[in-house]
């Protein structure tokens, strides 16, 4: 009898989803948002009205980092996804008023730099 | 070393007064938005009468644009103006009549914004027109904001019309205050949802008029 298996196989990095790293700069950040999972709320409820569940699902939208003080924050998508995201952000004024693309790149190293 | 791309856009007169220079400036800067047009709404005679500065800026170039939404007053700001220096004349379209008068002949027109109103008032003669008189057909970004269903249907039709017939457009912010400014990468997006091709998006974006 072959032993339990106890541990999932690394996916190959050729068969690995490809991720852009995308910082914004946010104008106005209301003072009732004070975490990563406040904003990613946003984003993603408003990500699924403007292109449904299964996009949102697809795109793996995960926030690598909020900075209150400058108003930027990390934002990671799937590379076949970026543009749904971008075209997201368009109907963002209201909760985030000027959101300003500052730099997309292939990994966190480059964007924090 | 990659050269840094330089955007045009459209705001009104009124984020003038509404906002500091400095924070406007700023705001053009990180969106590398160089040349700016900047619209007076045009509404009544008097607002012909006082004219208005342009800010100075070392690294943006502002442009005077004047938006009409009553079209028989361009005749009287001619006869005032003589000299076309620097300026355009925009025209606010709305519903079919007005779309038609704005595209006919010699009005001296060089923008017309916003042919949307709440049916459709934009035809393939509609784009006959604009293309016979060479006219730039204008979409205001901030009214797929506002009113998303109506205008982004209306304007599904209207693009692909205007491409069929490869008639000018720009797609601008006419931002009242700096949130309403847009940045270019994220309008680009959203524009090739309307299947629209990068290149045509980005020369758009960054091509001058007049």
């Amino acid at each position: 009898m072959s032993p339990i298996k106890k541990k999932l196989n690394v996916i190959p990095p050729t068969q690995r989803d490809k991720k852009r790293y995308v910082l914004l700069y946010l104008s106005k950040i209301g003072s009732d948002i004070k975490n990563e999972q406040e904003i990613y709320k946003i984003i993603i409820k408003n990500f699924e009205r403007i292109h449904g569940l299964f996009k949102s699902v697809y795109s793996n939208i995960t926030i690598i980092s909020f900075n209150k003080q400058e108003k930027e924050i990390l934002i990671k998508v799937n590379k076949d996804y970026l543009d749904d995201l971008l075209t997201s952000l368009f109907f963002l004024k209201q909760q985030f008023g000027l959101v300003c693309v500052k730099s997309i790149n292939q990994t966190i190293k480059k964007s924090k730099k | 070393m990659k050269q840094k791309k330089e955007y045009i856009d459209f705001i009104f007169e009124e984020i003038l007064e509404k906002e500091s220079m400095v924070a406007l400036i700023h705001a053009l800067e990180i969106l590398s938005i160089k040349t700016v047009y900047v619209m007076r709404e045009i509404k009544q005679k008097s607002d012909l009468e006082y004219e208005y500065q342009l800010p100075l800026s070392n690294g943006i170039t502002f442009k005077k644009a004047y938006l009409f939404y009553d079209i028989s007053l361009i005749p009287f700001f001619k006869n005032k103006n003589k000299e076309k220096d620097n300026y355009l004349i925009l025209a606010y379209g709305g519903e079919i009549t007005k779309n038609s008068l704005i595209l006919e002949k010699n009005r001296g027109i060089d923008i017309l914004i916003n042919p949307i109103s709440e049916k459709l008032s934009f035809d393939t003669s509609s784009a006959n027109l604009a293309k016979e008189n060479k006219l730039v057909i204008g979409f205001d970004l901030n009214l797929f904001r506002d009113k998303p269903y109506s205008s982004i249907k209306q304007a599904r039709f209207i693009i692909s019309l205007l491409v069929k017939n490869e008639i000018d457009m720009r797609f601008c912010s006419c931002a009242r205050n700096v949130t309403d400014l847009i940045d270019p990468i994220i309008a680009r997006s959203f524009l090739l949802n309307f299947k629209l091709n990068q290149e045509t998006i980005q020369r758009m974006q960054m091509e001058r008029i007049g």
